[in-house]
């Protein structure tokens, strides 16, 4: 008899401040789940000694809190967590396994799926269950978002699924009865394979990283310079924003590599997305059509862009971008 | 250092999107320009850096896919590569991503007979068309190797490779005993080049091909696809037309106000 066979896993991550990071965005969703299961939500939380995280996850629809508690994992080292999560697993396996769109659980998610020989859907927007069916119908989109595909594993058990960056909202809210549990003991038999050698700070940090930053000002191919990245700097500044840009910008060694959005790049939801001589292509808007506000300025009325902007100005970027600058200056004074 | 590169052979996505075939329900892999996964030439970049940085070094490519992938791995033969093996067969179409590490896993081991063991597998982070970037975490585990995933750097450090991954404030150096397995992004630097004269050695490469006869793999997949559609754009952009530029300008800025965006 398994009994976890009903019950929904998510897996919760642990800031370095002891905080929840990555995964309880989920928890709503698994609570819906394991609702039509008939079985338990479950939180396992990963380093969170403390007991912040597992407080939070208790909070946003978790029936139950395992806290993974062991010196042995290892954030460098994902063959740590898999061995961990392998464990608990000795008692039955779950109906699914679900992930955040962090690179740990992501790689974490692929180990698991190959270790225990189940389907996996990556990036996924929603998850529900059809009446009538046993398993999960996953929607997930493919091609940067030119297309959605709905996926589903009906044999293997774990269905494991990982979220798509910035696709889930914290939310939720406590369940009835909630249960904590640590499990640590035979954890500590764990060896990682790989170690952390030394982190080295960036230099000249303190700039506003553009997945931190409230407001982005990107820049296309339509720029048309490296130099004409300084206005959309200014802008950005302005607005206490940061810069980013498409891959023809990179591509053309006119910002650097961290400053890229899009499929070879960061995904990204700010509350304000000004793109600058932007295209649109799926390539770009799959790293930022979660933004709350995209404004669109481009000089091609038919750019693709402006189907997912909420205002839009046909026009040159030259002239535009200074004059809305001396505006909102303006308008502040 | 023994390398080993695995390159996927992609649909050129930035250059546009395969068509969808209405009544297959799928999507015409053939409708778009064929290339080398973008992620994986960033694998190649970082594998022949390492390569050239120890003397005697052999880098060898890696392909799953049809006989047209042939094309990719001489690619990387005009770029740096001293050897390739194709994986190909029908039994190897339509793979999942956690199939295809065991296929591209047991395809390791049967090289390693002839080649030796690889220190370092290098991937690309993601496949462009797929995007699952299950591969290289399947291809460890499979293996039992270490990852480093999202490096963009590796150096040989004794019995270990030292990964260099770009991380939130800075950068991580992480230390994976070999044999490993590196999942690649963007290497920093000008990349290398095809030269004339390893394009014409690339032409007449002997490329020997893997098929499910010389592969003891399982390829059953346990993910289905159940559909593919177009999703729909709201399409709801307020366009903000005046006479000039600057009063345009202006008129979105008091939108911006308007709506306590700025």
């Amino acid at each position: 008899m398994n009994a976890n066979a009903k019950d929904i896993w998510v897996f919760v991550e642990t800031a370095p401040d002891g905080l929840a990071a990555c995964g309880i965005e989920l928890l709503d969703t698994a609570a819906q789940l394991a609702d039509a299961y008939g079985g338990a939500s479950v939180a396992v939380v990963a380093g969170s000694a403390d007991g912040t995280a597992a407080a939070e996850a208790a909070l946003c629809g978790a029936d139950r809190v395992v806290k993974l508690i062991s010196g042995a994992l290892s954030g460098v080292s994902t063959d740590t967590y898999a061995a961990a999560l392998s464990q608990l697993m000795e008692g039955g396996r779950p109906a699914a396994l679900l992930f955040g769109a962090s690179p740990l659980s992501r790689e974490l998610a692929a180990r698991m799926a190959c270790r225990l020989r189940t389907g996996i859907t990556t990036d996924f927007t929603a998850a529900r269950i059809p009446s009538g069916s046993d398993s999960i119908v996953w929607t997930r989109p493919v091609f940067g978002g030119a297309y959605m595909a709905e996926t589903t594993c009906s044999g293997a058990r774990p269905q494991i699924g990982v979220a798509k960056q910035n696709a889930f909202k914290r939310g939720g809210s406590a369940r009835p009865a909630v249960e904590t549990v640590e499990a640590g003991g035979s954890l500590s038999k764990i060896a990682a394979l790989c170690a952390l050698r030394e982190f080295v700070p960036a230099a000249g940090d303190g700039d506003l990283s553009i997945e931190d930053a409230q407001v982005v000002v990107a820049g296309g191919r339509g720029v048309g310079s490296a130099e004409g990245f300084g206005q959309l700097r200014e802008l950005a500044e302005l607005l206490g924003g940061a810069v980013a840009c498409s891959r023809a910008v990179t591509d053309a060694d006119w910002m650097p590599n961290s400053a890229l959005v899009g499929q070879t790049g960061k995904t990204i939801a700010p509350k304000l997305y000004i793109a600058c001589g932007i295209s649109g292509a799926m390539q770009h808007t799959c790293g930022m059509e979660d933004s709350d506000c995209v404004i669109a300025i481009n000089k091609d009325p038919e750019a693709p862009i402006f189907e997912i902007a909420k205002y839009g100005v046909v026009g040159d970027l030259n002239a535009v971008i200074p004059a809305l600058i001396e505006e909102i200056k303006r308008i502040r004074a | 250092m023994n390398i080993l590169v695995c390159i996927k052979q992609t649909p050129d996505t930035e250059r546009g999107c395969p068509d969808y075939l209405e009544g297959a329900g799928r999507i015409d892999r053939s409708s778009t320009e064929r290339i080398i996964n973008v992620f994986d030439s960033y694998a190649l970049e970082a594998a022949s850096r390492l390569c050239d940085a120890c003397p005697g070094s052999k880098l060898v490519a890696l392909s799953l896919g049809p006989a047209e992938a042939k094309a990719v791995l001489k690619e990387a033969l005009s770029i740096s590569a001293d050897k390739a093996y194709l994986v190909s067969g029908d039994a190897f179409a339509g793979l999942d991503a956690p199939a295809s590490a065991r296929v591209l896993a047991a395809a390791v081991r049967r090289i390693e007979q002839d080649e030796g063991v690889f220190d370092a597998i290098f991937c690309g982070k993601a496949s462009t068309d797929g995007e699952t970037s299950v591969v290289p975490g399947g291809l460890a585990e499979e293996l039992g190797r270490a990852l480093v995933s999202g490096c963009s750097e590796a150096s040989s450090d004794g019995p270990a490779v030292l990964a260099k991954r770009e991380v939130k404030g800075g950068y991580e150096l992480i230390s994976a005993p070999t044999p490993c397995v590196l999942s690649c992004v963007k290497p920093e630097g000008s990349f290398k080049f095809p030269t004339i004269r390893r394009k014409l050695a690339a032409n007449r490469a002997l490329i020997p091909v893997l098929g499910p006869e010389d592969l003891a793999a399982d390829t059953a997949g346990a993910t289905k696809v159940l559909r593919v559609y177009r999703p729909e754009r709201s399409g709801s952009c307020d366009f903000i037309k005046c006479e000039t530029d600057e009063e345009s300008a202006a008129e979105l800025a008091a939108r911006l106000s308007a709506d306590s965006l700025i």
